[in-house]
């Protein structure tokens, strides 16, 4: 570097690009995209924060094929979803949750709404030919991936129509009819057989199924009620709560002024009595723990109480009272919680001396449901009223798959959507011979912890809510409570989201970046550090809103 | 035209005068208004500056920097603790040959704890390679400013503009406001020698060896003594235009006077009034007021006082262990006659006063004047006057 004699200061003859400042440090920052804590903790593995990203960008259509990699009905579950992604959702820190069902169910109105379909009609589908039983969400997420994976299906549906418990076990005010029925034509439509009102061991052996088809998936649901077990139960003025439910807006079970006793703490409890209601009926919901431990969803729960809703806990159904007009009501005993059990829920015992009587007229019982073991072809095992199944799904020798209720999975339409794409990939990788199965498409990624990002870069704004109906007003209809989110309210709402760990090329890592080391490659939508200026100073990992960049150290 | 500003008023006015490019500065009183009024113009679209805010001083003096070395004009603005701040950043600026104009708003050093005016924020930054120019009113602080620009570019060493807390920055005085063709005229656009450009990369402070370093330092010091008589040229067009100018000193009544006061900054106009005061009393008193410090206008100060019997100093700032600092340069440039032997210097009176915004009124001015006429010479310590 020789310098003019009479520079009165001291410059280079050339600029910093020989200065390899790189070589100074052992902190190498690198590209990492992570796995959001709402995609790991979404039981169908939607990736949230690039779906958010597009609603963000008003790139809808990306948005919805987004969201539909991994789950074909968002219009479906962005209204009975019970949403745990929304749990572990980072923004928390800073104000509220994003309103992650919300922004997917307009997504999924939008799309329907623009003439966006699942497939493109090409010609003949050529792979083995499967028979998917069941129509609920386990059957149709089956079916749905099969199709993608260029399967021929099937689909065999006992009920005259399709769609399952989101047909015959979620009212009408929660998820309308026609929503459900425009969301399964999309998704079926004319590439798959259907064959509704057909019960397989009924109207076809089993034995038929298994010559006809190479492959099998169960998505029966749990049919088994479990019953009172009181005397007298059969004798009539007691139904199960499905039963009740399947036909209540067309059929219903009782009279206006009816008291109505429901037993049990699920969401069928609670829609049998908010339907109940919805029928002039008075409905009383009897549980035998405490509130803390019913298994209904918070959302379910919070509605319920907004109409009014008796819940009483720690009351168990000792008899049936009758006389010679008919049912009276029951005799209840009084519960006293325990400690926590080996279930991690706390126990009851009955109190001494609490018995007491309860007047009803009418009494639905909601204490969940078992799979028919009679209604399953042999060689699957069923275990405590469950479907054993493998890690892949497989619940059998010879491919045959099963999900859903029928299993031992939580029980969300969620977890059962995405049973059924388990097995669907389960099925695939039976026919291609695959030993290992990814239960996922995606590979896993480290989690993004609360400290890898930067909510400095967010302001706080209050979670977008849609319109709701009143209470007092919704009492009397079965129409739906809740609107969709308006597009401004969704860009909003998505404009929230931090989208963690993934990169949506904000450029702030480029812009701190004292080296001028980072640049953007938005063509391979990835960030390029250049190490041999890169000093690891780090501010760019610090600086990134959404833990996309991590550090090694060079050794 | 004449307007009544406040000296902060005053000085933003010059900033568009002058057509600053980038303003980086963080408040801090007294200075605050200067920076306030300046982001206020710029907010309003009334400024063509590009105000950056910052974190801290040090941090405004980089960024300062920083956007002068890319070849804009720029300008900050501090006072007191952000001036001991940033003072690591000023060697910086004046190593980089950086014609940056800053304004220094007098106030004390804490601690302890003080907002009031004395000279020991900026006269602590005396060797930093700033050349520093002292106003005694709201005029000469716009006027300055101006000027600084001119002398900045053409010897590339910054200029720190220094006016008294609260007595110049906070009260109003009338101030004739330029026209802004004028200034034009006055102020051409600046022309960088050296600047960052990235489409002709070079790094600009690298590594040098000692012999380079040395020679750059000389360089800079003599560029620096320039600045002396390039002021007064400067002056000369300065006052065709707008009809002022100030000198690098102003010497007051001095040529038949029995004692000279030297001073800094906004008190010598109120010593001018003692002066005159005490001359109806048949006292010759006389002012010298040191206008520019750094450079430190020896000859020309020597010119005057080596036709003095007595001179007291007026320090406003004091060097703990070695007394007031204004006095020390003063009896500095009078030891550094090339004749010294041969010929007979003044006594040298230090006065020590102001000190975290201490008033000097007229009384303690005229006692100043009476005990320095009746002293036979002055002590070894300097004299504290405390009321």
């Amino acid at each position: 570097m020789s310098r003019p004699q009479n520079y009165p200061l001291s410059i280079s003859t050339k600029g910093t690009q020989d200065h390899y400042t790189g070589r100074w440090g052992v902190l190498k920052p690198f590209f990492d995209e992570k796995l959001s804590p709402c995609r790991h903790r979404c039981p169908g593995s939607i990736h949230i924060p690039k779906f958010m990203n597009l609603v963000q960008d008003q790139n809808l259509t990306d948005a919805w094929r987004t969201i539909c990699e991994e789950n074909p009905m968002p219009r479906i579950t962005g209204r009975v979803c019970f949403h745990p992604c929304e749990e572990d959702c980072l923004r928390q820190n800073l104000d509220q949750p994003i309103a992650i069902h919300q922004v997917e169910r307009f997504v999924g109105d939008w799309a329907f709404k623009n003439g966006l379909r699942h497939f493109e009609p090409t010609g003949d589908l050529t792979g083995p030919r499967l028979a998917v039983i069941g129509s609920g969400p386990a059957g149709i997420g089956c079916c749905y991936h099969l199709l993608r994976l260029g399967y021929q299906v099937s689909l065999f549906e006992a009920m005259p129509e399709l769609g399952g418990l989101l047909r015959y076990g979620i009212p009408g005010y929660r998820l309308p009819k026609d929503v459900l029925s425009e969301e399964l034509e999309m998704i079926l439509g004319s590439w798959v057989g259907l064959h509704p009102g057909v019960k397989i061991g009924r109207d076809i052996s089993w034995e038929e199924i298994q010559s006809d088809f190479e492959g099998i998936f169960l998505g029966p649901g749990a049919q088994q009620s479990i019953s009172l077990g009181l005397e007298g139960e059969e004798i009539g003025g007691v139904a199960d709560g499905l039963d009740f439910l399947k036909t209540v807006e067309a059929n219903p079970f009782i009279r206006p002024g009816q008291r109505v006793l429901i037993l049990g703490g699920g969401n069928t409890a609670f829609d049998v009595a908010r339907a109940v209601l919805r029928l002039q009926g008075l409905p009383l919901i009897l549980y035998r723990r405490s509130k803390e431990e019913m298994p209904a969803f918070e959302d379910e729960i919070m509605e319920a109480e907004e109409e009014g809703i008796e819940v009483r806990t720690l009351i168990s159904p000792r008899g049936i009272v009758r006389d010679e007009e008919g049912l009276k009501g029951l005799t209840c005993v009084r519960n006293r919680i325990t400690d926590l059990g080996p279930d991690g829920r706390r126990g009851f015992v009955p109190i001494e001396g609490s018995d007491h009587f309860m007047a009803g007229d009418f009494i639905v019982t909601a204490f969940g449901h078992l799979a028919d073991a009679e209604a399953l072809p042999s060689g699957v095992k069923v275990v405590h009223g469950s479907v054993t199944v493998t890690a892949q799904g497989a619940a059998g020798s010879g491919g045959v798959f099963a999900g859903g209720d029928v299993t031992a999975a939580p029980r969300s339409v969620i977890h059962a959507l995405a049973s059924g794409k388990r097995g669907a990939l389960g099925l695939d990788a039976y026919f291609k011979h695959q030993k290992e199965v990814r239960p996922d498409k995606f590979t896993p990624l480290p989690l993004v912890k609360a400290d890898q990002i930067n909510l400095h870069y967010f302001s706080q704004s209050l979670r977008m809510v849609p319109e709701r109906r009143l209470a007092t007003e919704r009492v009397s209809d079965f129409h739906e409570i809740q609107a969709t989110l308006t597009p401004e309210a969704a860009a909003q709402e998505a404009s929230r989201c931090v989208k963690c760990g993934f990169c949506n090329a904000c450029g702030n890592c480029a812009f701190f970046c004292p080296d001028l080391a980072v640049c953007l490659d938005p063509g391979n939508q990835t960030i390029l550090i250049d190490d041999r200026y890169c000093k690891g100073c780090c501010i760019c990992v610090e600086e990134c809103p959404r833990g996309v960049l991590s550090v090694e150290v060079e050794t | 035209m004449k307007e009544l500003l406040t000296g902060n008023e005053a000085v933003a006015r010059g900033i568009g005068l002058a057509r600053v490019e980038v303003v980086s500065a963080y408040p801090i009183t007294p200075q605050t208004s200067v920076v306030e009024e300046v982001a206020k113009l710029c907010a309003a679209g009334k400024l063509k500056t590009r105000y950056i805010r910052i974190e801290s001083e040090h941090s405004s003096m980089a960024c300062t920097a920083a956007a002068s070395m890319t070849g804009v004009r720029a300008f900050t603005a501090t006072s007191s603790q952000g001036l001991a701040y940033m003072h690591e950043m000023l060697h910086w600026a004046s190593g980089s040959r950086l014609p940056i104009v800053m304004v220094n708003v007098n106030r004390a050093l804490g601690a302890p704890w003080n907002l009031w005016s004395d000279h020991s924020d900026s006269l602590s930054q005396r060797d930093t390679g700033w050349l520093q120019l002292y106003c005694h009113t709201n005029q000469e602080c716009l006027d300055t400013l101006i000027q600084a620009f001119r002398l900045a570019e053409t010897v590339l060493l910054p200029v720190m503009i220094v006016m008294d807390g609260f007595i110049l920055s906070h009260t109003m005085e009338p101030v004739d406001v330029p026209r802004p063709e004028d200034v034009d005229a006055f102020l051409p656009p600046y022309e960088a020698r050296y600047r960052l450009d990235p489409r002709e990369p070079h790094v600009f402070n690298i590594l040098a060896d000692s012999r380079d370093f040395m020679r750059m330092r000389r360089q800079a010091h003599e560029d620096m003594n320039r600045a002396v008589e390039l002021l007064e040229d400067i002056e000369l067009e300065f006052q065709n235009t707008f009809s002022r100018s100030y000198g690098v000193l102003e010497a007051y009544l001095t040529e038949d006077a029995e004692v000279v006061l030297v001073g800094l900054g906004a008190t010598c106009g109120t010593v001018k009034d003692v002066v005159d005061e005490l001359r109806r009393q048949g006292f010759k008193a006389g002012l010298v007021r040191i206008r520019m410090f750094r450079p430190f206008p020896a000859r020309k100060l020597r010119e005057i006082l080596l036709n003095q019997k007595k001179v007291a100093v007026l320090d406003q700032a004091v060097s703990m262990g070695a007394g007031g600092t204004l006095s020390q340069e003063v009896k500095q440039a009078l030891f550094d006659d090339p004749h010294f032997r041969t010929r007979e210097a003044p006594l040298v009176f230090s006065f020590i006063t102001g000190l975290g915004g201490l008033d000097i009124t007229p009384e303690m001015l005229e006692r100043i004047f009476k005990e320095t006429i009746h002293a036979s010479g002055p002590q070894e310590e300097p004299c504290w006057m405390e009321d």
